[in-house]
């Protein structure tokens, strides 16, 4: 009788407790933070604007037609990140949502000015994505965020979706927060971010953004860019792309463009002494995609010489990505420093020290090997002509 | 009761010596009570002619029995007969070589003749007997054996079980035509006076159960016996557990199986449905149906019973947890067509769930009372009323409606009646915990009704069996039909 | 209370959901941090240690038939003594289960829902765990047979659907800092798999009992092997940098992934094996509650489990409970360190002198 009676004792007492619902989210006030973006204003304070979903009807359930602003951008300044954020809510008046942000987007100025201290708010809160994509705006982000035109309401989604296909990843060099982040603190593998800017030629009154050039970071600061074919370069090095084009010039006026896919990398160290060899070794199955002039591949001549310009086109793009981010950049993009972690943990220790340093005296020494496979729908030339006109 | 002391007893004294045939009648009259059904008819019985009665209750008799094997009898041969009341075999000549109804007795006090008279029997009173002769004539009209409207069947045997308990045991022994099946009866109820019949095969059944339910069945006490469920909930192992550990079921091909498999099943007069003990949680998610449909098929359908229970238990709730305390866990794109259908409806979350959840119950409880034809009516009403102005008028949020309709059509996959019942109940206390705790809420909640689960038992055996405790061979026949080729000799 | 049988099966179910789900919670921050991509050594090790001592049990359990551990300690030292290092047993059963309860409470408010106070978790969490054994421990071993089977299922579903993430490369180089820092590491799972000597207070429950070092070393290897994937996966992920710097990388590593539609799948993982612990918390909080009731030679367990369960409830709140020097060196080195001497040095020593004592007498 007394368990029972305290048994009831201890169950009321839980009622109380009960009546509480922390954690719960006032779902109809929530908003969904489609890309929340990190700049300096120009008097070098740290400006926070986040870009918000308005929801709407998908377009199947007759959502087509709603006449209502699809997202609204609102930025603040602030000391720290949460600071801004506290006087964009002031603004909003609505519960921000972070946990499926689909883009992260650092303003070039604040990028090289450095990271430092402001990441940390991604680390620390549980609410940020990891799986949003970063991306370094070439303009300031307000304006970046504010402005762009895509062809879905959302633009975040359209860059989303962007970086996400497996396509054009090596075009774009995408990168995910949970990559980034530790990069920023890493030696051994800094961090290569996909740029953005908006594209000339659509006059001023259409933004139409690209994602395009690669941000290369030393730690946590922004040294350089690098231009489309090194971002594809570096994808290939860095292993995160195994598929890519690329365009070769053979004679004057004849230019063909090849399908690579896949594309093998190796990277090896050979020591000698003080000197450190990096051995990029590639192999890659290409295939022609156009040509501006007639092709006989029929020829094994013809095809020899094909396979060996592509093959120098190849090493010279590696050495001139490499030699430009080691010793132009003096950082770590492609990850050489972590396979030499990895084949020898020894090594790295005394290395690892003053690894920038050392970049500058890297040697490397491609060895490519690519293999033709196809040629597109026609076996032999580009197009044969009449027969009469041969002769 | 004294009064009919006081009244009778000198009169039966003096009757002692010889009783007429008045006071005989008027003995029995007044032990009924006077009641108005009883009927009697005269005729005279022997070389004597000796006047005799007989006594019946209206409308517990067959008529045409008690015409041809009783009173056409008696009429026309038991006039070689000598019924002088001298004569001490008298009785014993009329029951045994005149008579030809299935079953008589002799009985000597009113009290007795008017036990067997309230059964279907008709007493036939003569002058000058103590003894009286009772001639077994029930019969009573009974509903014809018809489909079981509990529970439908595309394939398989359509006969349902009646009312009467005789009937249903035929319907079982028609079946299974072994000289294995006993039938235990007894009465039960200290007024009503039900048949009770344990039902199961000698050599198949399991000992410990049997005695349990013996025993369990020996310890009712109880005044009435109406119905089975009456004793479904006296012999229940955990009485007050929501979930049913007795199946009961309205088909005698599924009583046929589950007695084969061993089960004991208990046979109630007056009511078409049997209860069969033990039963799982597993017993309760199967149909015999599955038996007769296309194995993969079966085991298809068994599975998508086995979702829509954990459905209807888990849908709601998760919902409103998974929308007020986790939403990140919604895909993009679908959190932003429930926000956008949110949009300016008034009810928060919770109370939209639980709102449209007990209409949903109204709705069903009003179709099932209802005649059938009113009900297309209120289905009509629902469909219209609820999932097609509510949303219209922006009153309720059309993913709550798509949520409460998916409940609904998984609730309908159950095949047990009470098991569906306490999971719907279950649901919505899963609702609350959701509500408080979110997704953790309703782990809390799972936990607690986990548990319970794994401790009730049904006559020994455990209710989540054969998957808690784990017997392979048993749990792969639960979780897929078997095709008969494979399992050889036990169903 | 009549003897209540649980069969080598659900033993082993027992056991194996103990082991991952305490280890989930408990073990990932430090061997991370610390030990990185060696760390399925220091699981070998610690499963080794744990083995070590599953045998030693068995071998009790062998000679003091039908005995638990609190009862046999008293045959073999004698009334005084071994009523002392049975105390030691029971006061380990309850700082395993504060100390449990106390980072499950933690890790709760840190990532499922943060602006829960800590109590509510452990009420809840103690009530089940409190239900559950007050109910008995035949309806706990079957309900940790089905989340076992559960938690088996989704941990290969969540790799399966993970292997696109994963880089080999990641977990290369091996042995780096040479074979010192898994051992060291050894201690944490070695420490938190060892809380299988609850089963010492099973042992007369199990109905086969002579095949229990076999089932619980089997329980033992799967449980580990498991979490090393896990570890391992999310090491191989998100790079051991980044996952040395989580307080749970297997909370992370499930963040990451996507499963078909879903972006999110650690709630689910997360409620997994939270259902777990409160499996996990039950049976040691039997063991406790057992231990206590035949120590004190009372009639029923049950007091004890309305008595300790109120206190275990308040365990969020014991002191220094919210101060990180003390918490961090509590649970790198106080905790795990404590644990081994119990659960090997004190086991050893019973058998030996065990041992000594069939010899001599």
């Amino acid at each position: 009788m007394f368990f029972r009676f305290l048994k009831t004792c201890l169950l009321l007492s839980v009622l109380p407790l009960l009546g509480g619902c922390w954690s719960q989210i006032n779902f109809d006030q929530l908003t969904v933070v489609s890309s929340l973006g990190l700049d300096l204003n120009p008097d070098k304070r740290l400006e926070v604007t986040i870009q918000l979903v308005n929801p709407t009807l998908p377009i199947s359930a007759g959502g087509g037609n709603q006449q209502r602003r699809s997202i609204a951008t609102y930025s603040a300044v602030g000391a720290t990140v949460e600071d801004a954020l506290e006087t964009i809510r002031q603004q909003a008046k609505k519960s921000l949502f972070f946990p499926q942000t689909r883009v992260v987007m650092i303003g070039e100025r604040l990028a090289r000015k450095g990271l430092d201290g402001v990441m940390d708010y991604f680390w620390r809160n549980q609410y940020q994505n990891f799986n949003s994509f970063v991306l370094i705006s070439k303009e300031p982000v307000r304006q970046a965020l504010g402005k762009s035109q895509e062809l879905q309401a959302v633009p975040a989604d359209e860059w989303k979706a962007y970086l996400e296909s497996k396509y054009y990843k090596s075009l774009s060099g995408a990168i995910e927060l949970y990559q980034f982040l530790p990069r920023l603190n890493q030696s051994g593998y800094a961090a290569a971010v996909p740029g953005l800017r908006s594209a000339e030629s659509y006059g001023a009154n259409q933004r139409i953004m690209a994602i395009e050039e690669l941000a290369v970071f030393r730690h946590e600061r922004l040294v350089g860019w690098m231009n489309s074919d090194e971002t594809q370069m570096v994808s290939w090095l860095s292993g995160m792309a195994k598929s890519g084009s690329f365009k070769v010039k053979i004679d004057e006026g004849t230019i063909i463009s090849f399908q690579m896919n896949p594309v093998a990398v190796r990277l090896t160290p050979v020591f000698d002494g003080e000197r450190i060899t990096l051995k990029v070794k590639m192999v890659a199955e290409a295939g022609i995609v156009t040509s501006t002039a007639e092709l006989n591949l029929a020829d094994p001549d013809f095809n020899r010489k094909l396979v060996r310009s592509l093959t120098d086109h190849l090493q010279r793009q590696t050495e001139h990505t490499v030699y430009k981010l080691f010793r132009t950049y003096r950082t770590d993009s492609i990850g050489f420093g972590e396979t030499i972690h990895r084949k020898a943990p020894s090594k790295w220790k005394k290395l690892k020290k003053d690894w920038e340093e050392r970049l500058k005296t890297i040697k490397v020494e491609p060895e490519i090997k690519v293999v033709m496979t196809k040629s597109g729908l026609l076996i032999e030339g580009l197009i044969t002509k009449d027969d009469e006109e041969k002769k | 009761m004294t009064k009919h002391n006081d009244s009778n007893t000198p009169r039966r004294l003096e009757s002692k010596e010889r009783p007429s045939l008045d006071v005989l009648k008027k003995n029995i009259e007044t032990e009924l009570g006077n009641t108005s059904d009883i009927r009697t008819r005269e005729c005279t019985v022997g070389e004597q002619m000796i006047p005799a009665v007989l006594v019946w209750i209206d409308g517990m008799v067959n008529s045409i029995d008690l015409n041809s094997n009783v009173l056409s009898p008696i009429i026309s041969k038991s006039v070689e007969l000598d019924m002088s009341p001298e004569n001490k075999q008298a009785l014993k000549l009329l029951s045994h070589s005149i008579l030809t109804a299935t079953e008589t007795t002799a009985v000597t006090t009113p009290a007795q003749a008017t036990s067997l008279m309230v059964e279907g029997w008709t007493i036939i009173l003569i002058e000058g007997h103590n003894a009286m002769v009772a001639v077994n004539t029930l019969g009573f009209e009974t509903r014809s054996i018809d489909e079981p409207s509990s529970a439908n069947v595309i394939r398989g045997p359509r006969d349902g079980f009646v009312e009467s308990i005789a009937m249903n045991i035929s319907l079982i022994r028609r079946r299974v035509r072994s000289k294995q099946i006993r039938v235990e009866s007894q009465t039960l109820g200290s007024i009503s006076h039900t048949k009770i019949a344990l039902l199961y095969v000698e050599d198949r059944v399991d000992r410990k159960v049997l005695e349990e339910v013996r025993k369990r069945v020996s310890k009712i006490d109880i005044d009435a016996v109406l119905e089975s469920h009456y004793i479904e909930e006296m012999i229940k192992d955990s009485p007050w557990s929501l979930f049913p550990t007795v199946y009961s079921t309205e088909r005698p091909d599924d009583v046929a199986g589950l007695i084969l498999d061993g089960q004991v099943a208990i046979l109630v007069d007056g009511t078409p449905f049997v209860l069969v003990l033990p039963c799982t949680l597993f017993h309760l998610l199967k149909t015999t149906e599955d038996l007769y449909l296309a194995y993969p098929v079966a085991t298809f359908v068994r599975w998508i019973r086995f979702v829509g229970f954990l459905l209807t238990l888990l849908l709601p709730a998760t919902y409103v947890g998974i929308l007020i305390f986790h939403p990140e866990m919604v895909p993009p794109q679908l959190l932003s067509s429930i926000l956008s259908a949110r949009d300016g409806v008034p009810f928060p979350i919770l109370l939209e769930a639980l709102l449209m959840e007990l209409t949903f119950e109204g709705l069903r409880e009003a179709s099932v009372r209802m005649p059938r034809s009113v009900g297309s009516a209120i289905s009509i009403v629902g469909a219209l009323v609820i999932g097609e102005s509510a949303v219209q008028a922006g009153i309720i949020s059309s993913p709550s409606v798509i949520i409460v309709a998916g409940t609904a059509i998984s609730s309908f996959t159950i095949p047990s009646n009470s098991l569906s019942g306490s999971i719907r109940i279950l649901k919505f206390v899963m609702l609350i915990f959701a509500s408080i705790l979110g997704l953790y809420g309703i782990i809390i909640g799972l936990f607690i009704v986990g548990i319970h689960l794994s401790a009730i038992k049904s006559v020994g055996m455990p209710y989540l069996a054969p998957f808690a405790p784990f017997k392979k061979d048993e749990a792969i026949r639960s979780f897929i039909r078997l095709p008969w080729f494979i399992q050889r000799n036990k169903r | 209370m009549n003897q209540q049988i649980i069969s080598n099966k659900q033993f082993f179910f027992i056991v194996f959901v103990s082991i991952t789900c305490l280890s989930f919670f408990s073990s990932p921050n430090q061997l991370t941090s610390q030990v990185k991509q060696d760390l399925w050594l220091s699981m070998i090790f610690g499963t080794l240690i744990d083995i070590y001592v599953a045998y030693i049990l068995q071998s009790l359990g062998n000679q003091y038939k039908g005995k638990t551990i609190i009862q046999y300690t008293g045959s073999i030292l004698g009334k005084a003594a071994g009523k002392i290092v049975s105390l030691c047993y029971l006061l380990f059963f309850l700082i395993v289960m504060m100390t449990a309860m106390w980072i499950y409470c933690d890790f709760m408010s840190r990532s499922l829902m943060p602006e829960t106070p800590q109590l509510v978790f452990s009420l809840t969490m103690m009530f089940c765990a409190g239900m559950a054994t007050w109910i008995g421990i035949e309806a706990i071993a079957r309900l940790s047979q089905l989340i076992g089977a559960i938690v088996l299922v989704a941990s290969i579903i969540l790799f399966i659907c993970s292997i696109a993430d994963f880089r080999i490369e990641n977990l290369l180089p091996v042995l780096e800092d040479g074979i010192l820092p898994p051992l060291r590491g050894a201690i944490y799972p070695g420490s938190w798999f060892g809380i299988c000597i609850t089963v010492a207070m099973l042992m007369p429950h199990l109905s086969n009992p002579s095949k229990m070092f076999w089932m619980k070393s089997k329980a033992v290897v799967l449980g580990a092997f498991i979490m090393t994937i896990y570890l391992m996966y999310s090491i191989a992920v998100m790079g051991p940098d980044m996952a040395g710097k989580f307080e749970n990388p297997i909370y992370i590593f499930s963040r990451i992934t996507h499963l078909i539609i879903l972006d999110r799948v650690e709630v689910l993982l997360l409620l997994i094996f939270i259902f777990g612990s409160l499996i996990t918390i039950s049976i040691v909080f039997f063991a406790f509650t057992k231990g206590m009731q035949q120590w004190t030679g009372s009639k029923s367990p049950k007091p004890w489990i309305i008595i300790f369960g109120i206190i275990v409830v308040f365990s969020p709140f014991a002191p220094f409970s919210h101060n990180s020097p003390v918490i961090s060196s509590y649970l790198s080195y106080w905790f795990p360190i404590g644990a081994l001497c119990i659960e090997g040095g004190l086991t050893t020593m019973l058998f030996i002198i065990a041992m000594l004592r069939r010899h001599t007498g």
